[in-house]
């Protein structure tokens, strides 16, 4: 392993994927979502700030696979939806705890994840992509056609976990939920598995040479990341109350894998702040709602084609311009 | 016909050539020797403008050709037959070679040319309808020489025909590129394979480490020290 | 089930095939030739289908001339699309490329059916049909308009087999996808033939788009479908396995058409779906895959 660590450092360009701006900048932003509450009162703006760390989490989630091994979870929406009506089933037919239905729809989706992968994982990371795909349309039209089961589009009712009229407890629930999975990630990234990881991203055939399984490493994080959705969906399923088939739609992944990919690619920070710049704003003016979906495609196409490193690599430009930091070459652009 | 004057080329970061330098007359048979690695290939490459020139400069009948896109310049009349040979697999022969002669808007003159390949080449006749993918080696090199042909280049440049070939085949290659030279066409050979390579062609070069060392005539390379010593191990 | 009900199930199996068919074409003609891994072609034919209405009910055109400017404005934005981003893309080329640009027709998908229903609600825009009446072979009819998408569609295919098969352009097409650079130095240009091979893809999905017009109505969500199917026939198929997907096109329409029969609304998805799940878990190269220039295999 310490020779894959050697020579990741010498095959530049790629590096510093997470610590781009330092820890502190990172710690600050989530003091500050953590006391955002506080100064924000109005039960309808903090109900925005839960949908924001909702998606941010789940850009957050897929930015796991995507920043680090190169796939891109196209069934995305699946996990999360899976891990949302387990729960809700559970809850709803059985009567057991949301808290236990949380772990379960975690459970379920991490199942679902082995299962995709197990079966794909050897093959390149857009095949995963598109068998996770299929996976999902075939559980979203499963859940629409078993109407006895799931109710189908007439929709899931499941019960809330708290009976409090605020928002807040669900923020904070949301925020700790959160904050696990972001250490979590980080602890991983950062670990001889993460080592992996990124010489996975960087050069499949260079990691398998220097010993490094990369099918072991990829599953690992996949199945972590389908989880970590499933848990993200559960939550979702005892917040908003409802659910629907179409939380499993490719429409629900796009938006994600936006987010993502506007956010920043790789640096698992960057999606979290750009849902936070991106959802409640345009939630709150109802009148731009429309236009939302548009401008999330006119990003994703504008990042990719011109600024592939997102708002976290504007960020990191401007921390380096302001002196802040010697960051090392952002993944998607060259050292200048 | 075409001069080549303190050509640099490098893949990146790497530079492989740094000062070539060579000139072939309307007629010739040239052939420029090496050891592996010397650059042989990455010459002939950027010639074609397969790759970008770094430095230096190609002209070819009198036009400065260096830095132009591939496709122009083999428009120009330029073939270059790789040492992959670059064949199109799941195409026929045929197919293949009407590709070859993708520029030439001339039917007649495209008809007229495939009769003169399939002359040189009587194997490929009995094969037009076949996958290329699926002929033998030889039949393989055949091909992309008759394929190389069809847009009646000027120039024609080939990397290591004789490579894994049997000797009866490489004979029939190398009997191939002699007619051709009898014919007139103009050739530049990349050859390991001296004995032979110094039997047909006219002059030589050699090249190492990305410099050209030597410059003559085959007959004085034949009997040069240094070219019999390192490359024909004698 | 009689006889009657058989052939109506056949037809309307085979004009649907024959969409799926044509976007599995779609969906290999820029696999192949330029190693796209496209999501965008369902926007394409949303795009056909919608210039097709406005042609036809708005400014009152022939239906084959609504469907023929169809072919016309797609190919222009599969044009414009190859050497916009698409060409930037592949400046910037790497290792990376097929999910880089997996990613940008994503965006590109989902910017174009939201601007769709930006410009044009939510409201479907059909017609009745564009040629009346129904087609007698003794007691069993198929619709004029389900006749002549069919026929449409067999006709594209043809026509395409056979330009790539004979024609100049055709064979420089089959070149750049199996070897670039023996086209290059064959004097191909191969940007120009990029930029002509998506147009032409693109072109694919519009005359599909408008020729099921009154089949299927134009909606800005429409493209979800069919872009579904084209990668579901795809991989069923394998990838590479260009005759098998358009012959898994037909197919798999006229299977959903049963289902649909037996089991009703929402069935037909599940069990294609389902179908494919298995067939690749027991062979993930597809039915009859082959690799395609590794684009699966590391």
């Amino acid at each position: 392993m310490a020779k894959v660590e050697e020579q990741l450092f010498v095959k530049s360009k790629l590096i510093q994927r997470i610590n781009m701006v330092g820890y502190l900048p990172v710690a600050l932003f989530f003091v500050v979502l953590g006391i955002a509450p506080f100064f924000i009162k109005d039960e309808y703006l903090r109900h925005l700030l839960v949908v924001g760390l909702l998606f941010g989490a789940q850009a957050m989630v897929s930015d796991f696979t995507i920043g680090f091994i190169n796939i891109s979870n196209f069934g995305f929406a699946a996990f999360f939806g899976l891990g949302a009506y387990t729960t809700g089933l559970l809850v709803t037919k059985l009567g057991i705890s949301p808290y236990i239905g949380m772990v379960a729809g975690m459970l379920m989706s991490g199942l679902l994840g082995l299962f995709t992968g197990a079966l794909t994982m050897r093959l390149r990371g857009l095949y995963v992509s598109i068998m996770a795909w299929f996976m999902a349309l075939a559980l979203q039209s499963l859940t629409l056609v078993l109407v006895d089961f799931t109710r189908g589009a007439w929709g899931l009712f499941v019960p809330p976990i708290f009976d409090s009229p605020s928002v807040l407890p669900y923020y904070y629930i949301l925020f700790l939920l959160t904050i696990i999975i972001f250490i979590s990630i980080k602890l991983v990234l950062g670990s001889r598995v993460g080592l992996a990881f990124r010489a996975i991203g960087l050069d499949v055939d260079f990691a398998r040479a220097s010993g490094v399984n990369p099918t072991r490493y990829k599953m690992v994080a996949f199945i972590l990341s389908c989880a970590f959705a499933g848990w993200l969906g559960a939550f979702y399923a005892h917040f908003i109350g409802i659910l629907t088939p179409d939380l499993m739609g490719t429409q629900h992944t796009v938006e994600v894998i936006a987010l993502n990919v506007i956010g920043g690619r790789g640096s698992v920070w960057g999606p979290l702040l750009a849902a936070f710049l991106v959802i409640p704003p345009f939630e709150y003016l109802k009148s731009l709602m429309e236009v939302r979906l548009i401008i999330y495609g006119l990003l994703l196409v504008l990042v990719m084609v011109l600024y592939p490193a997102g708002l976290a690599g504007i960020i990191w430009r401007i921390g380096r311009l302001l002196k802040l930091h010697q960051g090392a070459t952002v993944w998607g652009m060259e050292d200048s | 016909m075409l001069e080549v004057k303190g050509l640099q080329s490098a893949y990146g970061d790497l530079q492989v050539l740094w000062d070539v330098s060579l000139e072939l007359a309307e007629g010739e048979f040239v052939v420029l020797l090496g050891p592996n690695g010397a650059g042989k290939t990455t010459t002939l490459r950027t010639i074609s403008g397969v790759l970008k020139p770094l430095g230096g400069e190609i002209k070819f009948l009198n036009k400065s050709i260096g830095g132009m896109p591939g496709h122009e310049i083999s428009k120009l009349g330029i073939s270059f037959i790789t040492e992959d040979l670059n064949l199109y697999p799941k195409m026929s022969v045929k197919d293949n070679l009407l590709v070859g002669a993708y520029s030439v808007r001339d039917k007649k003159q495209i008809s007229k040319t495939m009769d003169y390949v399939i002359h040189l080449f009587p194997r490929l006749e009995e094969r037009l309808n076949q996958l290329a993918g699926t002929l033998s080696g030889g039949e393989r090199k055949m091909l992309a020489i008759g394929r190389g042909l069809m847009p009646n280049p000027r120039l024609i440049l080939v990397d290591e025909p004789s490579l894994g070939l049997s000797p009866l085949m490489t004979k029939a290659t190398f009997g191939a590129l002699e007619q051709l030279y009898r014919d007139g066409t103009t050739i530049l050979l990349v050859e390991q394979h001296l004995g032979k390579a110094l039997e047909i062609t006219n002059r030589g070069y050699i090249l190492e480490q990305g410099k050209i060392v030597m410059h003559a005539p085959t007959k004085e390379l034949l009997t040069s020290d240094r070219v019999r010593e390192v490359y024909l191990g004698m | 089930m009689d006889l009657v009900e058989i052939w109506n199930v056949l037809a309307v199996g085979l004009v649907r095939g024959g969409l799926y068919a044509q976007m599995a074409l779609m969906l290999a003609l820029m696999l192949g030739v330029m190693s796209i891994i496209s999501m965008v072609n369902g926007e394409l034919y949303m795009i056909g289908a919608y210039i097709a209405y406005f042609g036809f009910s708005v400014f009152g055109l022939n239906p084959l001339l609504a469907i023929v400017c169809s072919a016309l404005v797609t190919f222009l934005v599969g044009a414009i699309l190859e050497r916009g981003p698409l060409a930037v893309m592949r400046r910037r080329a790497g290792e990376d490329w097929y999910l880089n640009t997996f990613l940008l027709t994503v965006g590109l998908s989902f910017f174009l059916k939201n601007a769709a229903m930006l410009l044009w609600k939510s409201t479907f825009r059909g017609i009745r049909w564009y040629w009346e009446g129904t087609v007698n072979i003794g007691s069993i009819g198929i619709s004029m308009d389900r006749l002549v998408a069919l026929g449409i569609t067999a006709v594209t295919i043809i026509t395409l087999q056979l330009f790539l098969r004979n024609t100049r352009l055709g064979r420089a097409i089959r070149a750049v996808s199996q070897d670039e650079r023996g086209a290059i130095l064959n004097g191909i240009n191969v940007n120009n033939i990029y930029t002509l091979s998506f147009a032409i893809a693109c072109m694919l999905g519009g005359i599909a788009g408008g020729s099921m017009l009154s089949i299927l109505p134009a909606s800005p969500y429409m493209g979800t479908m069919p872009n579904n199917y084209a990668w579901l026939v795809t991989m069923l198929a394998g990838l590479g396995n260009v005759g098998g997907a358009v012959v898994g096109g037909f197919i798999i329409g006229i299977v959903e058409a049963i289902a649909f029969q037996f089991f009703g609304e929402g069935w037909p998805n599940v069990i294609s779906f389902i179908i494919l799940i298995i067939v690749l878990v027991i062979k993930p190269s597809g039915l009859f895959g082959t690799s395609v220039k590794g684009v699966w295999e590391r």
